[in-house]
């Protein structure tokens, strides 16, 4: 089956590239919150990494993982606008650092999945 | 109002009633920052249709909303499947009833009208069916506790059927069964109160009929209760096999009695000669003999049957039908 983004498994390879990507997306919000960003500006930092993410989906989830206790935040004025900016909690610090050594654990068990094939 | 306002506004309007205000600020702070960076790069403030563009980008004002609802699903994926079994066991039923009753009425007034009245109350009784079940499994979901999904979810491997028993029965069957014979039992029941509907003039029914159609109607609602357990659990095919046993049981005990009773047919007085009475009341003894040769065979048909499938699937199916 082709993988060009223009060929015919392009729907199959994008719905799987979707699934893959939604699974990295809570980690790569919350390893970059380890600094404090507003949602324009970790948005940009996320792209800037590779990562592109839509503002439909990363304010929700910064409100869904503020809502669980991993990051917090607080309106501030910059430039004479109001931005809320986020930033991990200890409790945030602490998960982030279970999901990656979860996530070299995964990404070893695939390596060797990978190379045996 | 300008179009990022109203973009707002609709957005908010379909937003979850907690936080709002700090929602729409939010989402208000992060458009005016894409389009102060369009129109950093194209040095000048971008016109009416940019604009627009970047809202539409940015979405749809009830789906950007609806993100931040709590629940997403109107049905979840953990109870969809038992949402499917639901509507796949109750509508079929919904409208075989109607189409049952239909059939009753139109045979009973002797036109097609009632029938085709019945279909689209069928067709109706499906799409209220459909609201309620649909309502009953939305408001599980959203009030449901992990219990009550628990209690749908129990199952125990133990009791999985053997797929080479041969006892499961489709359900087109079993439905098909059940509909047929409530029929049935509804023309013996209105035989039952007026044994003249199957009158013909100047010949009428006698007496010794009347255990024939309780038997009969009894032996139908046995077999119609038997597919109807065996369409809600297909795989208790010797639940329906020995419905049918006693069901062919109930038919020959109802044509014993019947021949036990006497003649048959009767006669208004000078109307039918005394030798042709004889003689129907004579062929009806014979057609009730053979009737009953032929049901008892199928009763021994039906007996090898459910032995063969005893014996196939062990005892779990017989101990499952028995204790029902």
């Amino acid at each position: 089956m082709a993988t060009s983004r223009d060929g015919p498994g392009a729907e199959a390879f994008e719905n799987l590239r979707l699934e893959l990507r939604r699974g990295c997306l809570t980690l790569a919000v919350l390893g970059q919150l380890r600094v404090e960003h507003y949602g324009y500006t970790l948005r940009k930092a996320l792209d800037d990494c590779g990562l592109e993410i839509d503002e439909g989906t990363l304010y929700p989830l910064l409100r869904r993982l503020e809502s669980q206790g991993l990051l917090q935040s607080e309106w501030r004025e910059e430039n004479k606008r109001k931005k809320r900016f986020y930033r991990l909690t200890t409790y945030g610090e602490t998960i982030l650092a279970q999901l990656l050594e979860e996530f070299k654990h995964i990404n070893a068990s695939l390596d060797r999945i990978v190379s045996e094939a | 109002m300008d179009m990022l306002d109203r973009y707002l506004a609709e957005v908010q309007r379909n937003l979850p009633p907690d936080h709002e205000a700090d929602i729409i600020d939010e989402i208000g702070d992060a458009i005016r920052s894409q389009i102060e960076e369009r129109e950093a790069s194209l040095g000048r403030p971008l016109n009416a249709n940019e604009e627009a563009d970047v809202l539409r980008a940015y979405g749809n004002p009830k789906v950007v909303a609806s993100r931040y609802a709590k629940q997403q699903y109107l049905i979840g994926p953990q109870l969809l499947p038992f949402y499917w079994y639901a509507l796949r066991l109750v509508l079929p039923i919904v409208v075989g009833v109607a189409v049952v009753a239909g059939a009753i009425a139109a045979l009973a007034v002797g036109r097609s009208a009632p029938f085709y009245e019945a279909l689209d109350t069928a067709w109706h009784s499906v799409i209220y069916s459909f609201g309620i079940i649909t309502i009953m499994f939305v408001l599980l979901e959203r009030f449901g506790n992990r219990a009550v999904l628990e209690k749908l979810d129990r199952w125990d491997p133990r009791r999985l059927p053997n797929p080479d028993s041969g006892t499961r029965v489709p359900r087109a069957r079993s439905g098909f069964e059940f509909v047929v014979n409530v029929i049935v039992m509804l023309v013996f029941a209105e035989l039952l109160r007026d044994p003249h509907a199957a009158s013909i003039p100047p010949l009428s029914l006698t007496g010794a009929w009347h255990p024939v159609f309780i038997a009969n109607l009894i032996s139908c609602g046995i077999v119609a209760a038997g597919a109807l357990i065996v369409y809600i659990r297909p795989t208790l095919g010797t639940v329906q096999l020995l419905a049918r046993l006693l069901g062919h049981g109930g038919v020959m005990v109802g044509l014993a009695l019947g021949l036990r009773g006497g003649a048959l047919i009767t006669a208004q007085a000078g109307t039918v000669a005394a030798d042709k009475l004889l003689l129907i009341n004579t062929m009806l003894t014979l057609s009730f003999i053979f009737v009953f040769a032929a049901v008892a065979i199928a009763a021994a048909v039906t007996l090898w049957k459910l032995v063969r499938a005893t014996i196939r699937s062990g005892s779990s199916d017989t101990t499952s039908a028995l204790a029902l």
